[in-house]
């Protein structure tokens, strides 16, 4: 292994994070906290940046940065406390859909109700009421479940029997009875270690991951200057460890998030190099992502209400904008799916290993018998 | 950033394998298991690893090694404790006090200590801690006195590991008492069959025992002192960030949870084991980052980056987890398995005894946090 930061990567960073910084916020603490998809203000910035080729093969016209890249603008796009405008779009490439679609129903994933597909002569018929990115967009990428297991389906906005509700945030898409063809399934939704699954997952990894550093940034800074009992609150250790304890998690899930990612760029056949004896084959079995996002799911909701408790009051009020990283580590942590079923699976996978391990005769190792 | 390994690194890890796989590596691994209490002499095994050169692989040839990375002797570390190697005589002689040398030593001590010690024939420990120095160092009360061209050193120092079975000690003492807590401390290498060296047991719950080692104006001469006299602190701080890569701590972590899988596994094989599977994800999930933690030290380290804040978030992450991962595993065996005394129960009571120590030592979880916080100055300027 070699974790030196890529210069290139440090650069690209340091241009999306200062053009972020000019973002700016919503005042009021009601409502949604931030506008994703196309019209939100983000988006903007990135078309400046150009970040839609960063992903983008060098055969299609971009600058094939890997989903490293994309990881990197999600974490930035969190840590600033923005809305994701970057998702959809690259949602969208991967399965070759169009620009300015909005993603739907992840939450529903790996498992839960979300939309179900019931058959009607020509395809299904999709029923049920689940989260979307953009309450605007003029298409919906929506997961569903036919008989082939979870699917991708471009349904227009205007498609008879939907219904988006922006009145509530994150803002929901009702389908009731919509009917969609086999021409509308744009891609399956399965495990596969680099499919459009895995690296959605991870790019929401990076996107909680940066919500739970800005607020630890917010949280570090204040507590830097705000006195109490004639010190400053972070170097009162009741104060400070939770700090610290907060820093841990945030490196480890920065560390699982890029992992996930270079795994994804390095392409089938990785696995082996990385070299962990027992672990050898953890890399194969896709659990990579899944991890990325438990982890970082359940580190944004740890880290922000840590961060809000060392702020005190002043957390919940616009004078540090810290209510924005608590509203959204809520709304984002769920939205691809529960962290303890995520959880499950990898333990399922991990549990299927040892089960196999055990099949096999033992090699050399620990506390054998001589 | 690069999560995997080269080619070359994966040959060289296939060979260290190859050559753990040995019978007679085996055999005597199976003898230098501690159980129950028990802690047999380990030496025999490190002095068959030392004729396969597998000690200290990234030293200079000149003092015993095969000049390779240092990234070549965390692979190396790695694959003796798969193989069943206990760590404890390795982290100490190896990894410490051979880094220390390595770092501060004069010619003329690497030239005498290191090359035996990387063939295995002489061992080492560090002599730090005392009754009323633990976290606190700077609280220690050893001094060492000027005797001719040489010094006499007196104190007692307490729960430090193998220290029946080693041969040299790295003992803290101060030179210049009354020059400050953090001033006038210097470190010097200790012959541990010198006169007035009185090595005790302390016994402890762990299968590894605790020692005290009493100092009774033991003579050590001017060419045992360690790096510039007066100037131990800084020096200790560099090294306890150099042994604080969280790897040690990482691979019981990993080892415990293969024990408990092995256990669950072998208790009923065809079961899902459902009321443990969000527990096992998070465990799995937790070790994947920890081992990247400590390889980001790892890296910084080959690069001459001595980074104490990555340090001491490796040590913490590493330490928590596999005391954690103890804590939960020590249910995991059932009735029967215990009665039978299978390799897993065993090893993961084992654990459970052991686990307390680390988050103690090498710095306490506190110290980790600790260090961190202070770094909270500065945060928001780091490459990432």
């Amino acid at each position: 292994m070699d974790l030196t930061p890529d210069p290139l990567l440090v650069r690209l960073r340091e241009a999306v994070r200062t053009s972020l910084a000019g973002v700016p916020v919503r005042p009021e603490v009601h409502g949604a906290p931030v506008t994703d998809g196309a019209r939100g203000p983000a988006r903007a910035v990135l078309d400046e940046l150009e970040a839609a080729d960063f992903e983008r093969s060098v055969a299609a016209g971009g600058l094939d940065l890997g989903l490293t890249a994309g990881v990197l603008v999600s974490e930035e796009l969190g840590r600033a406390a923005c809305g994701n405008a970057y998702r959809g779009d690259a949602l969208a490439a991967d399965v070759g859909g169009p620009a300015g679609a909005a993603a739907a129903g992840f939450e529903a994933l790996p498992v839960g109700g979300g939309v179900t597909a019931a058959p009607r002569p020509g395809g299904w018929a999709l029923t049920g009421t689940v989260t979307v990115d953009d309450a605007a967009a003029a298409t919906l990428l929506v997961v569903t479940r036919t008989g082939d297991g979870p699917v991708l389906v471009a349904v227009p906005a205007g498609a008879p029997g939907v219904r988006v509700e922006p009145g509530c945030w994150p803002p929901a898409v009702r389908f009731e009875g919509t009917p969609v063809t086999a021409a509308d399934v744009v891609a399956p939704l399965d495990d596969s270690p680099a499919g459009p699954l895995a690296r959605a997952r991870l790019r929401q990894a990076a996107y909680l991951l940066g919500i739970a550093d800005g607020a630890h940034q917010v949280a570090v800074r204040y507590a830097g200057v705000r006195r109490q009992f004639d010190t400053r609150l972070r170097d009162l250790p009741a104060v400070a460890f939770p700090l610290a304890r907060a820093m841990v998690s945030l490196r480890a899930t920065r560390a699982a998030v890029y992992r996930g990612a270079w795994l994804i760029d390095c392409g089938p056949g990785v696995g082996p190099g990385l070299g962990s004896g027992p672990g050898s084959g953890q890399d194969e079995d896709g659990t990579a992502p899944l991890v990325a996002l438990a982890m970082a799911a359940e580190t944004a909701r740890e880290v922000v209400r840590s961060s809000m408790q060392s702020c005190g009051v002043r957390a919940m009020t616009t004078e540090l904008g810290l209510h924005r990283y608590f509203r959204l580590a809520a709304a984002e942590s769920v939205r691809y799916g529960e962290p303890a079923a995520l959880w499950r699976l990898v333990g399922a996978a991990r549990l299927d290993r040892a089960r196999h391990a055990a099949r096999r005769p033992v090699p050399a190792g620990r506390g054998e018998p001589a | 950033m690069r999560f995997g390994f080269t080619e070359e690194q994966q040959r060289f890890r296939a060979d260290v394998r190859q050559a753990l796989r040995s019978p007679a590596v085996r055999a005597a691994a199976a003898e230098a298991t501690c159980a129950d209490g028990v802690e047999p002499d380990q030496r025999p095994l490190y002095r068959l690893l030392g004729k396969l050169g597998l000690l200290a692989v990234h030293w200079p040839a000149e003092y015993g090694g095969a000049g390779r990375p240092l990234t070549d002797a965390a692979i190396v570390a790695e694959e003796l404790v798969r193989a069943g190697v206990p760590d404890t005589l390795h982290v100490n002689t190896i990894q410490i006090i051979g880094q220390f040398l390595l770092m501060a030593g004069s010619d003329e001590q690497k030239r005498r200590h290191l090359p035996a010690l990387a063939r295995g024939e002489r061992f080492g420990s560090v002599l730090y801690t005392e009754p009323d120095a633990g976290s606190d160092l700077g609280a220690l009360r050893t001094v060492a006195e000027p005797d001719g061209d040489g010094y006499r050193i007196t104190g007692t120092k307490v729960f430090s590991l193998k220290s029946r079975f080693v041969d040299l000690g790295l003992c803290a003492a101060r030179t210049s008492p009354g020059a400050g807590k953090y001033q006038g401390i210097s470190l010097f290498l200790v012959d541990m069959d010198a006169p007035g060296v009185t090595v005790s047991v302390i016994a402890s719950a762990n299968d590894e025992q605790f020692h005290r080692v009493d100092l009774d104006a033991v003579p050590v001469s001017g060419d045992d002192l360690l790096g510039p006299r007066d100037q131990g602190w800084p020096l200790l701080n560099e090294a306890l960030a150099i042994e604080r890569t969280g790897l040690d701590y990482h691979l019981k972590a990993e080892h415990w949870l293969e024990a408990a899988l092995e256990a669950l596994v072998d208790r009923d094989p065809d079961a899902a084991h459902e009321a443990h599977l969000e527990r096992i994800g998070r465990w799995e999930g937790a070790l994947v980052a920890d081992h990247a933690l400590a390889w980001e030290v790892l890296t910084g380290l080959a690069a001459d980056r001595v980074d104490p804040v990555a340090a001491a978030v490796a040590k913490y992450h590493s330490s928590e987890l596999a005391q954690t991962i103890a804590a939960w595993a020590v249910d995991i065996p059932g009735p029967g398995q215990r009665a039978r005394r299978t390799r897993a129960a065993v090893t993961l009571d084992s654990a459970h005894r052991e686990a307390p120590g680390l988050t103690l030592s090498a710095g306490t979880s506190e110290v980790m946090l600790q260090i961190m916080a202070t770094a909270f100055d500065s945060i928001g300027q780091e490459k990432r």
